[in-house]
């Protein structure tokens, strides 16, 4: 078998994107950014250097913040992906990071938010009270061509704030 | 974008034949083999993945050595108890690199394999006595990362050749290491010159001193003479003996960042500073 010669095949995949599961027919060599936009309609995910340097394609795959533009979609195959479409409730209402980023003018063409919002969110799940150091280094690869980043390193420290106030946010701290 | 072909192969022996063939290229976390790809540096007939061999997701730490498989991110290393406890200043330097999404792809053995000219843990490494173990179509071999780092990219590799594993001796009591970096910005930002420095510190002084620096020649490298300087035991003479050999060996590049003056400048300045903090701990 020469693979010089050979096209590669095309397969069909199963992904589970924001909780939704989704088939397609994708060429071993696609890439999840690509994968995301084109074949699950999350357009949420943008790509802005196409190279692992601005984090734009920023989504979390179990968890963990990855760029969808270095990430072949045959590598995430049977992971928990999740883009900034899941971060709005099904009756319509943002989340808290949603809310803060509106509310402290973090966003302004919008381009690099759905990555900063993924960053920001794996960020506060990880760690519900960040200092203002550990969201800056949350953020790091994250470029903002707009806003100078104070008003997102705000909004994202608001954002812990309402989430810490919440009751159900509160009980396992107060377990513990 | 040119397609290539994905192999995710699962056995050693498959992977390293996949590997041997002609327009095959190795893949870990993917953070510079598919940079190249996406930048048009590099046109792969096929890409070999490597994360689902065997063990390759172990990180085995012990007071006898710690073995870093071939498949552990730096966020893996970073966040592993064990791994802290036994190399706290490696798991420090792994916790700058880049930002939260790159380091949950790049693996540490992936930053020494793909051999580029700027690191932060490679010249870590070096001062450590770190080895790689290699496996391939002529049996298993290991080589220092101080061996591999001689030539730039994965020319330390012959075809089909993978790194299985990166080893950290036994860590010798009173063994310390500095690190010191110099970049344009805080965060997200490669450093333009950098030193590590490993040495057994006592209150008599430094013993087995080893340094290493970025920046100063074309890839990250020890220095001898640096070295040398510091054999005595590091009065304070010494010191300044070492911070001048340093910026005497290297032959930094001038470009739009910063003369190649202005790098020799700061590798003397990082070697002292990183000499006085190994002091200091
Ligand atoms: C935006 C960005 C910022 C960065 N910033 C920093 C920084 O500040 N400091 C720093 O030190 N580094 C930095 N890096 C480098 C980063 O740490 C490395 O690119 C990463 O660790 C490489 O690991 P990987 O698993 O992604 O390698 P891959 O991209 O998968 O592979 C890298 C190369 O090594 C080969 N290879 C990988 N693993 C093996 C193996 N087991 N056996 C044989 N060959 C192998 C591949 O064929 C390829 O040629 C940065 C990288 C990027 C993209
Ligand atoms: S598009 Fe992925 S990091 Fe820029
Ligand atoms: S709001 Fe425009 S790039 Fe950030």
């Amino acid at each position: 078998m020469d693979a010089r010669t050979q096209k590669p095949a095309r397969q069909v995949v199963e992904l589970e994107v924001d909780g939704e599961t989704i088939e397609a027919t994708i060429a071993p060599h696609r890439l999840l950014v690509d994968v995301l936009r084109d074949a699950c309609g999350r357009t949420s995910v943008k790509e802005g250097c196409e190279s692992a340097s601005c984090g734009a394609c920023t989504v979390l795959v179990d968890d963990v913040p990855r760029l969808a533009c270095i990430t072949p979609a045959a590598d995430v195959i049977g992971s928990k992906i999740r883009t900034a479409e899941s971060l709005r409730s099904s009756d319509g209402r943002l989340h808290a990071l949603q809310e803060a980023f509106i509310h402290h003018h973090a966003v302004q063409c919008g381009f690099c938010t759905p990555g900063m919002l993924m960053a920001g969110l794996a960020l506060l799940e990880e760690n519900s009270r960040p200092t203002e150091q550990e969201v800056r280094d949350a953020i790091a690869g994250n470029l903002c061509r707009c806003t100078g980043y104070v008003r997102i390193v705000r909004a994202i420290l608001a954002a812990a704030q309402t989430l810490g106030a919440r009751p159900e946010r509160r009980l396992p701290e107060m377990a513990s | 974008m040119f397609p290539f072909h994905y192999h995710r192969p699962t056995a050693w022996p498959d992977a390293i034949q996949l590997l041997s063939r002609p327009g095959a290229v190795a893949k870990m976390g993917g953070c510079d083999v598919l940079t190249k790809y996406r930048r048009g540096q590099i046109r792969p007939e096929s890409v070999v993945a490597l994360h689902l061999l065997p063990a390759v997701g172990e990180l085995r730490t012990s007071p006898a050595g710690v073995q870093i498989g071939a498949g552990v991110s730096l966020r893996q290393l970073v966040a592993a108890p064990s791994f802290r406890e036994l190399w706290p200043e490696i798991a420090a330097v792994a916790a700058q690199v880049a930002s939260p999404a790159i380091r949950s792809a790049a693996t540490a053995v992936g930053n020494v394999a793909q051999g580029w000219e700027v690191s932060d843990l490679v010249p870590v490494f070096q001062v450590c006595g770190a080895e790689l173990d290699v496996v391939g179509p002529g049996g298993e071999r290991s080589l220092t990362v101080d061996d591999y780092a001689r030539q730039p990219g994965t020319g330390a590799l012959n075809p089909g050749e993978i790194i299985a594993r990166l080893r950290l001796p036994a860590r010798q009591q009173g063994f310390r290491i500095a690190y010191q970096r110099f970049a344009l910005r805080d965060g997200f930002d490669l450093p333009l010159v950098s030193v590590a420095v490993g040495a057994v510190v006592t209150a008599q002084g430094f013993a087995d001193v080893r340094v290493a620096a970025v920046g100063g020649q074309d890839m990250p490298s020890r220095c001898e003479a640096a070295e040398a300087a510091l054999a005595g035991g590091g009065d304070a003479a010494s010191l300044a003996q070492a911070a001048s050999a340093l910026a005497a060996w290297a032959k930094p590049p001038s470009d739009f960042r910063a003369s190649g003056e202005y790098r020799r400048h700061l590798l003397g300045v990082l070697l002292s500073r990183a000499l006085g903090t190994l002091r200091a701990q």
